[in-house]
């Protein structure tokens, strides 16, 4: 069932896949909606797991008394339909796909990621407007390029440039630094 | 990299917004990729072709919300311009320059096009897609992605098609009405129920009168005019609180929202213009700065044409006040229809063989 996105009214069916918006009923906002089968798609019955019914069958390893159908792809360990989780066309346990998901094992799973690229750009250029504080963050800056110059950044298309640049602010901000230091000192 | 580069490619639309970040959706192999980039770090959603049910585009007024904010800012502008020519054309030439600039905004936002919201929907989500704000994004984002998932789902036959309608029709039909709220699920403000709007309504309303207060004391400065813009400004205030408690309460149209949030913003900005016109009056008048009575009756006999800052706080008054005003207005009374129209098909209730079947 689609609703209307302001109102949450129901949207009849033969509203759907219209070539102009329609008008919805409750709110007259105009919508255009295009429906595609998996609208009209039963959905998948609940899976509850066989019992086992003679010794001699394989029991899963975290429901004893189901009978296993799989092994887990992670593991190896027998399970039940229950713990049975098909992903990315892996079956796996709910163990293992934690496991993976945790150390980024799993692909596209991911759903978080700290762009260490940008901090340490940002590191390095936006102090410079305090000039002051540039004494503390330069190194940082470049120590962060260097530190994770080989941590993935974003899971898009991306270059090293916000490395490199933050590496040229923060030497060019320790250049004068060391300079000015040294003219004091003489 | 180059294997990156295969992975995902642009889809048409982008939004930047300063608090929510920056969004956009790719297109992957055997998803859509919505990345919400937040400066130093980016968050994923991922729909599956497979898994995609529908793509629902709501048409919205905002593209012509803002002309209409950019046309009241214009003709502010263009005023000043006007009175500023004689006496410092400098001025006027600034403003003239910062006027030309609206009217290029404004044709940017034209040949943008109508602007819409773009809803993707799956088996247990609907989720907004930010980057997708104009009709003509959204059907060059469909030519792209219709096809993959037609590829990914296969297409159904007619009949077929009309076999499933019937059966889902079974469910759904009867319900014509909005979710209750007794099922509402409290986490997501679109399922809380909607705001009076009575509230918002009495603001407006308020920053309407008080634009046309100002607009009379800059053609005819009167101490009751100022005494009264002084009233009007608490009343905003204490209205402006109401209305934000009860928008966060209840669900309310997010152009009527941000109207609301952007008159908190004008009253910061005319709080600060009244600052700097009191200490100016302090530095000007220093045996009154232990007198606040003198002080407040000082600072409001000055008239618009007597003090630059004065006159360009008038001027930002009247142009902010007529244009929140305004589009809160038209918004207030968009949303007030739109709650009459639930509640009544509300009440109209389902009949027993209506209901849904268990």
């Amino acid at each position: 069932m689609i609703q209307c996105t302001k109102c949450q009214t129901p949207i009849s069916n033969d509203r759907l896949n219209t070539p102009q918006a329609v008008a919805c009923e409750s709110c007259d906002s105009r919508l255009e909606i295009q429906a595609f089968p998996a609208l009209f798609r039963p959905d998948a019955p609940g899976r509850t797991g066989q019992a086992l019914l003679a010794d001699s069958e394989a029991g899963c390893f975290y429901h004893g008394d189901k009978r296993a159908v799989r092994t887990c792809e992670g593991c190896g360990r027998f399970l039940c339909e229950l713990c049975d989780v098909a992903f990315n066309s892996l079956h796996l346990c709910p163990v293992c796909l934690e496991a993976g998901i945790k150390k980024r094992k799993i692909k596209n799973t991911e759903n978080h990621r700290t762009l260490y690229d940008s901090i340490a750009l940002g590191l390095a250029f936006f102090p410079m407007v305090f000039v002051f504080i540039t004494c503390i963050t330069a190194p940082l800056a470049l120590y962060m390029s260097i530190r994770y110059w080989k941590r993935p950044t974003s899971i898009l298309p991306r270059t090293k440039i916000r490395y490199i640049l933050a590496m040229v602010f923060a030497l060019v901000q320790i250049g004068g630094w060391s300079t000015m230091i040294y003219a004091w000192t003489i | 990299m180059a294997e990156k580069q295969k992975i995902y490619q642009k889809l048409p639309g982008k939004t930047r917004n300063f608090f929510t970040g920056f969004h956009r959706v790719w297109q992957g192999r055997d998803h859509l990729l919505a990345v919400d980039n937040r400066g130093f770090s980016e968050d994923y959603k991922r729909f599956y072709y497979k898994d995609i049910q529908a793509l629902v585009m709501r048409k919205t007024a905002w593209g012509k919300i803002v002309n209409a904010i950019f046309g009241l800012v214009l003709s502010g502008f263009f005023f000043g311009a006007y009175k500023f020519a004689e006496s410092t054309p400098e001025a006027a030439w600034v403003m003239g320059g910062i006027a030309v600039l609206i009217v290029l905004l404004i044709a940017y936002n034209c040949w943008r096009g109508p602007t819409c919201t773009c809803h993707i929907k799956t088996a247990i989500q609907t989720e907004k897609l930010p980057s997708i704000n104009r009709i003509k994004v959204f059907h060059k984002v469909m030519a792209r992605v219709q096809p993959l998932i037609r590829d990914a789902q296969g297409t159904l036959d007619p009949q077929t098609m009309q076999s499933r309608i019937a059966a889902t029709e079974r469910f759904t039909m009867g319900r014509r009405g909005p979710v209750p709220a007794a099922s509402a699920h409290a986490d997501n403000p679109e399922d809380l129920p909607p705001v009076a709007g009575w509230a918002h309504l009495a603001l407006f309303l308020t920053l309407i009168v008080s634009g046309a207060l100002v607009v009379l004391s800059i053609l005819d400065h009167r101490l009751i005019l100022s005494v009264l813009g002084s009233f009007a400004y608490v009343a905003i205030t204490f209205l402006l609180i109401t209305a934000l408690v009860k928008q966060s309460r209840g669900m309310i149209d997010k152009a009527l929202k941000a109207v609301t949030w952007s008159t908190l913003g004008y009253l910061m900005v005319l709080f600060m213009f009244g600052y700097v016109i009191n200490v100016m009056v302090a530095i000007k008048n220093p045996e009154l700065a232990n007198n606040h009575m003198a002080m407040v009756r000082k600072t409001l006999t000055i008239a618009p044409q007597e003090n630059k800052v004065v006159y360009a706080a008038n001027l930002f008054a009247a142009v902010c006040s007529f244009g929140l005003g305004i589009s809160g207005m038209l918004l207030t009374l968009g949303h007030l229809r739109t709650r009459r129209a639930c509640a009544a098909v509300t009440a109209g209730g389902l009949k027993p063989d209506e209901r849904p079947i268990p």
